[in-house]
């Protein structure tokens, strides 16, 4: 009796995947979004607290999207190119010295 | 534990009069006192102090009425094994089973709202329950009743325990506003506040003013509770820190307990130790608030019995749901996998039968470790965690050993496992009495104590469906040989 197959292996290794690149995606969403607020005029504090909060939806969002993606390997890429274009913004804010 | 009752929490202490000789003459030249006065949780006062790297290193509970020192409790209990097993599973190397339990929340959150999109008849299966029903359908009946009923409570529960742990799942997104600040020089590395020392100032308050080296003394703690009060109102405050006691700059933070209210307060006053004079007050932002408000959800710290039967009947629901989720999930396989000959419907439900049952039967065990290891014993801590560890890695290897000598269609592994837990949390009734002079009608009628009769009754309550679900699991099994079950 087999405990294991290639499809189940390739499975979880796509799975493990999209939650790593939704993470960090999810991260420099919740980093943008306190910026953004912070630009706005919030406290520093409430930007941050405002980030996090969001942050949880963010990637509740993400991951059911991503695993609606068909078909699903591509879903990491996707993820992973989102994630280079948000980082950019981010990092640009941080070049410009409009975060904090 | 200590076990003290409820109504020491009306006792009016001085602390002036009561608790600063006790603490001048155990901890003079502490970096910090902490007082928590007594409340309904805690009955007792404790008092805790220690130097600059471990604040409340010492921890001395106290009885409120004698002001003796109660004796030290060497037991974890609920509140230091349970609590954090339940956010971090102990492991905290790194914050590991924090984000252990982080996945697995965001997975459960994931499905909640997945398992609403994907459900069309969601509001016919509020009421459709077919007890009578042949096993399959009254455990998906069940399944998609708790599954439904308190998804509210779930969709909250899940999303408020990952908010609260936010500093350890996003870290970047206070780092990225608050810079770290390089010290011009090592003496200056000391006093430069990180980012995270920073956010924690700024949104929750949690200041640390520098101290003079100045000796000095301390004016009336009572007077600056007194203070404090008038805005709260009467007996509001729970916490009274001293930092830098006898120093020129040493002051005290005052905080109010969340009795009240469902937001978790954590407002504070904030006095001059030496002359007691009011130097600020902290209060939370409104979005701060809003999170306090989430947070206060999950902690339940209110003082509101109904509502925390509630948490305590949606949480049983939750857990019914994963049980016969599990059920449901093997079931649907089983025919499947025994022709294909993959082993995954076994693994799934070794996996069930140790997470489910098996964790049931390790508390138990864990409870009556508890009972049974004397007092005074300086181990118990350690002996109780081992017991329950031990006996879950036990609970596993039934479980597997079960399935791979499994002729039934039921594991066997479900039915012998929910009677040991029967079997042992009538056990654990039976040695509280014993070992404690606590029984029901004592604790319920003679001398009311809610806390000691409300663990007794629902382990009663458990061990007895613990018990009815075993019979049930052991007549259902079907018999017939795994090739016959196969060519079903």
């Amino acid at each position: 009796m087999r405990i294991y197959s290639l499809s189940v292996l390739s499975t979880i290794a796509i799975v493990f995947a999209i939650t790593l690149s939704g993470y960090w995606l999810t991260s420099e969403l919740v980093v943008l979004t306190a910026n953004s607020v912070y630009l706005l005029g919030l406290a520093r504090a409430d930007a941050v607290m405002v980030g996090v909060m969001l942050g949880f939806i963010y990637g509740c969002i993400l991951l059911l999207w991503a695993f609606s993606i068909t078909p699903i390997k591509k879903a990491p890429i996707y993820l992973l190119a989102l994630f280079a274009c948000i980082w950019v913004v981010n990092f640009s804010f941080k070049a410009w010295g409009l975060t904090a | 534990m200590n076990r003290l009752p409820a109504e020491r929490v009306q006792v009016d202490i001085s602390i002036d009069k009561q608790i600063r000789p006790i603490l001048d003459q155990q901890a003079s030249d502490a970096a910090a006192w902490t007082i928590l006065l007594p409340r309904e949780r805690i009955p007792f006062l404790t008092l805790a102090y220690g130097k600059e790297d471990d604040r409340k290193g010492q921890r001395i509970n106290y009885d409120p009425l004698t002001m003796e020192a109660l004796p030290p409790s060497y037991s974890d209990g609920a509140s230091n094994f349970f609590y954090p097993f339940h956010h971090n599973l102990t492991l905290r190397h790194n914050n590991i089973g924090a984000w252990i339990v982080g996945v697995a929340s965001m997975g459960m959150l994931c499905l909640l709202i997945s398992g609403v999109i994907i459900h069309r008849r969601i509001f016919s299966e509020f009421f459709t329950f077919r007890a009578k029903a042949k096993f399959g359908r009254s455990n998906l009946d069940l399944h998609n009743l708790t599954g439904v009923l308190p998804l509210p409570f779930y969709i909250l529960i899940t999303l408020s325990g990952l908010m609260i742990a936010f500093m350890i799942y996003f870290p970047d997104a206070y780092q990225g506003l608050y810079n770290d600040r390089q010290p011009q020089s090592s003496s200056q590395a000391a006093r430069v506040p990180t980012a995270e020392r920073q956010f924690l100032t700024e949104s929750l308050g949690r200041k640390r003013l520098p101290k003079a080296n100045i000796p000095a003394e301390i004016g009336s703690l009572d007077a600056m509770v007194k203070d404090a009060e008038k805005h709260w109102g009467n007996n509001s405050v729970y916490l009274v820190r001293v930092n830098y006691p006898y120093d020129a700059k040493g002051n005290v933070v005052l905080r109010r307990t969340n009795d009240e209210t469902i937001t978790k307060n954590i407002d504070n006053y904030r006095y001059d130790a030496p002359s007691a004079a009011f130097l600020e007050r902290y209060q939370s932002s409104v979005t701060v608030n809003v999170w306090n408000f989430i947070s206060g959800l999950h902690y339940i710290q209110f003082k509101h019995w109904t509502l925390r039967w509630l948490y305590f009947l949606g949480g049983i629901a939750g857990c019914i749901c994963i049980a016969t989720g599990l059920f449901f999930f093997v079931e649907k396989r089983w025919n499947k996998h025994q022709k294909q000959k993959i082993a995954g419907s076994r693994l799934v439900d070794a996996l069930a039968v140790t997470s489910v049952t098996g964790i049931l039967v390790a508390t138990a065990m864990m409870m009556l470790l508890n009972r049974l290891i004397p007092e005074t014993f300086e181990s118990k801590a350690q002996l109780e965690q081992y017991g329950f560890w031990g006996i879950w890695l036990l609970m596993a290897f039934h479980a597997f050993s079960r399935q791979f000598s499994r002729q039934e269609r039921i594991s066997a592994g479900w039915h012998q496992q929910l009677f040991l837990m029967a079997a042992l949390s009538f056990l654990c009734v039976l040695l509280n009495w014993i070992t404690t002079g606590d029984h029901l009608i004592k604790t319920f009628i003679w001398s009311p104590d809610m806390a000691v009769a409300g663990v007794d009754l629902v382990m009663i309550i458990m061990a007895l469906i613990a018990l009815k679900a075993g019979l049930m699991l052991r007549n259902k099994h079907d018999s017939r040989p795994l090739n016959k079950l196969s060519e079903a």
